[in-house]
């Protein structure tokens, strides 16, 4: 080869590599806001959009009833204002550890907290800056559940803060979660999912009426993408969570944790690749709506983590 | 007996090509950074047992008993970097046992012994027969270089030409946390990258490129091979800052050559001029001025009690604010005086913490962590650390134009090399220190305990001018 290529072949194949660091870049003025309503995060990466306007497998399913009851097929949800347990207490943890404490040990045996009076779910360190969690991996839920913990490209991208443990805002406000209106948002994930036995979500419904706290009702549809046999599209599997409950509050960070199994579901995790989610608003009795366009007050999912606990990922 | 002479000559050699090959290969791995943190204190060891091998071979030509009463200060400022109070509780004394006391006095020793050690090692190596000097320099600067192309290409696979510029203002998100791209870069930690301050990053490539200015004074048809040599070497320390852009390091970069150009206008003044001693005089002066406004800054310091609010006026009278740094260097000068101890009871003079550095508890290090590696040395390892700081920065100034003086014009142009590398240290850290660096974490890595320092403690060894010509007369 002519050696006068050489170095310009090797520059051009640096300046066309992966830049990873610098791929994902933003205004860091970016889903980040004063108002509630501009505060919306609505990507749909990839090809999701179009996957979930053809889903071929859709399951409804409806909240486990409070008792144990291990034959009943449902998703563990909801605030302790229509349950048994107060709105602190996270009334979804309470009900997923009941039907499945083998999910909430740490390596020696011990039940994980979702939270903790004077420790919290995240190393208090300066607002909006990073700290070292490491304490907490065997203490707090979310802290041992994070997917970046053990899979570094999740730690990467604005929708890193869906991967990091923090379940609640901690004084971080906006910084802390992202705010979803009904059009919901699509992601494809750095690997592809090889197994994992159930899938949840900390969530709160974010509003900008100020009245007392209350508990707002939401359907909410989650949608998993598999490549097809060809790899060249995306086939979703949508589960529609039926009426979950949600506590309401414009500056309440009591998250629950939502979610449920893939046996439940009825879908084989394994090739997952993307997920995205919409929902719309059943009731919410302060009278606010889910139209981000409409007047008056608002209501919009409050999403701060996405797990997919214990999981292995290619 | 001939034989005898000739083996006992070819053992000699022998002797002497392993010390020269030591000595250039410690010299390049500790400019590479081999190792990071762990790797520094092998190399602690090794260089001081390799600097008093070297040594050996300065014996002749110098005079300790003449020298003792510069080696001593030089000597006392480097086990005062090594030991302190700070550095004595932050590595675990008087904190987990008699293992813990003995680890972190291993620590604290294996330091002092790597500074001297290369100090000496600097000193032996200007003096081994067998070393040319410009591989000295070659040695020292190719360890440099490699680590810049090491990390260059990993930043710019990583970020891309001219990031810091492309995407100024702009964010990313680590773990759910924001950013911004602009002002870091990469640095090789031991045997990993890590993400860094730009501050942090760019001191090997900023080092590298004061290199060139041995360039300025050589002739590249005479020494075509030595000139293209280190230019490549400094080509890469500058390129590495160009291709981020690391615009504040490329300012600076201009003052060190800028500082040179008046060096040399100077020394064409003294040429031509009889009483060019004035022009020196006023140089002197100059350096002398600028020590003074350091001192009296800390005075002051010391003097208001830490109460920020006459400088707090003075700044946002000339700039509208109060920069950070400015507070925080104050800060820890009052801190390291009054208090000992971070939330330790106000106005309670602490003479250990004075002498010997503050107590690292609690938020001690990110309080204190500032721009200048001055007050940094003040606060980590105490007033008698930092007066004898003082004492070698107008001492060295001296030495440093004799080193020049004295050089003949072959070895000039990597004499000057020597002196930019040395004056780029002291101005970067002056201005740019950073010991917490790490963007994603936050370890502590002081500069005083890193390999830069080595080299530095190295480079004061190399070029400095032992006092010997008078005890020759005398003794003739």
């Amino acid at each position: 080869m002519n050696k006068r290529v050489i170095l310009p072949l090797l520059l051009s194949g640096l300046a066309l590599s992966a830049c990873t660091d610098t791929a994902q870049l933003y205004n860091p003025r970016d889903y980040l806001s004063g108002t509630f309503v501009e505060h919306c995060y609505n990507v749909w990466e990839g090809k999701t959009k179009e996957a979930h306007e053809v889903v071929s497998y859709s399951k409804d399913l409806d909240q486990l009833p409070y008792d144990v009851d291990l034959s009943a097929k449902g998703y563990f949800a909801g605030s302790g204002l229509t349950g048994q347990e107060n709105l602190r207490a996270c009334y979804g943890y309470g009900q997923a550890l009941r039907y499945h404490p083998d999910y909430f040990k740490n390596p020696k045996g011990e039940t994980l907290l979702w939270g903790k009076e004077g420790v919290s779910d995240i190393v208090p360190g300066e607002i909006g800056g990073w700290a070292d969690n490491s304490s907490l991996y065997d203490v707090i839920y979310s802290q041992n559940k994070r997917l970046d913990r053990r899979y570094e490209k999740f730690s990467r991208g604005f929708l890193s803060k869906f991967y990091n443990g923090q379940i609640k805002c901690n004084g971080w406000s906006y910084y802390a979660m992202a705010v979803l209106s009904t059009d919901g948002y699509g992601t494809m994930f750095p690997y592809e999912l090889e197994h994992s036995d159930y899938f949840a979500m900390a969530i709160l419904m974010g509003t900008d009426e100020e009245a007392s706290a209350r508990v707002a009702v939401a359907d909410i549809d989650v949608t998993f993408y598999k490549y097809s046999d060809s790899g060249t599209s995306l086939i979703g599997y949508q589960v529609n969570l039926n009426d979950v409950n949600l506590s309401c509050n414009n500056g309440s960070s009591n998250t629950s944790l939502v979610g449920f199994t893939f046996a439940d579901a009825g879908i084989d995790s394994k090739g997952i690749v993307g997920m995205s989610m919409n929902w719309s608003l059943v009731e919410d009795p302060s009278g606010a709506g889910d139209d981000f366009d409409a007047e008056g007050y608002h209501d919009g999912i409050c999403l701060y983590e996405v797990f997919f606990p214990d999981s292995t990922w290619n | 007996m001939e034989s005898e002479e000739k083996k006992g000559s070819r053992s000699f050699s022998a002797w002497d090509t392993t010390i020269a090959f030591l000595s250039l290969e410690i010299l390049a791995l500790v400019s590479f950074g081999l190792g990071g943190a762990f790797g520094i204190r092998v190399f602690d060891i090794l260089g001081f047992f390799i600097g008093i091998l070297a040594f050996g071979y300065a014996r002749n030509n110098f005079n300790i008993k003449a020298n003792l009463k510069w080696l001593v200060p030089v000597g006392a400022f480097f086990v005062l970097l090594g030991f302190s109070a700070f550095f004595y509780k932050y590595y675990g004394g008087l904190q987990g046992g008699a293992v813990s006391v003995i680890i972190s006095f291993l620590y604290l020793l294996l330091e002092a012994l790597g500074l001297v050690g290369f100090f000496l090692l600097g000193i032996g190596m200007r003096a081994h027969p067998q070393i040319k000097k410009e591989y000295i320099l070659y040695g020292l600067l190719g360890g440099l270089a490699l680590y810049c192309v090491v990390v260059g290409f990993y930043s710019l696979i990583r970020y891309g030409f001219f990031y810091a510029a492309i995407f100024r203002d702009l964010v990313y998100y680590y773990q759910g946390v924001l950013y911004p791209v602009d002002v870091e870069g990469k640095a090789l930690l031991g045997f990993a990258f890590a993400e860094t301050s730009l501050r942090f990053a760019c001191l090997p490539a900023f080092v590298l490129a004061c290199s060139g200015v041995g360039l300025l004074r050589m002739n590249p048809k005479k020494d075509e091979r030595k000139f293209f040599l280190l230019l490549t070497l400094a080509g890469i320390g500058f390129l590495f800052l160009v291709l981020i852009p690391a615009w504040q390091q490329l300012v600076l970069l201009a003052g060190v050559y800028a500082f040179f150009g008046i060096y040399f206008f100077l020394r064409f003044l003294g040429g031509r001029n009889e009483n060019h001693k004035v022009y020196w005089n006023r140089a002197y002066m100059v350096v002398y001025i600028l020590f003074i406004c350091v001192v009296a800054f800390i005075a002051f310091a010391l003097v208001t009690e830490g109460r920020l609010h006459i400088i707090e006026k003075l700044f946002t009278a000339v700039l509208g604010r109060v920069p950070m740094t400015v507070s925080t260097a104050i800060q820890a000068v009052y801190d390291c005086v009054y208090n000992g101890a971070v939330n330790a009871d106000l106005h309670k003079f602490n003479f250990v913490s004075f002498l010997f550095g503050l107590n690292p508890s609690g938020d001690a290090i990110t309080i204190h962590a500032t721009r200048f590696f001055e007050i940094n040395i003040l606060w980590q390892n105490g007033f008698l650390a930092f007066a004898l700081l003082c004492f070698l920065i107008c001492f060295y100034v001296k030495k440093e134009k004799e080193y020049l003086r004295n050089a003949n014009k072959d070895e000039f142009p990597f004499r000057l090399s020597i002196v930019a590398m040395m004056l780029g240290i002291f101005f970067y850290q002056s201005i740019f220190a950073d010991e917490l660096p790490l963007i994603h974490g936050n370890e502590f890595l002081p500069f005083t305990h890193g390999n830069i320092m080595l080299l530095m403690a190295f480079l004061m060894g190399i070029s400095y001018e032992p006092e010997t010509k008078k005890e020759v007369v005398l003794s003739e």
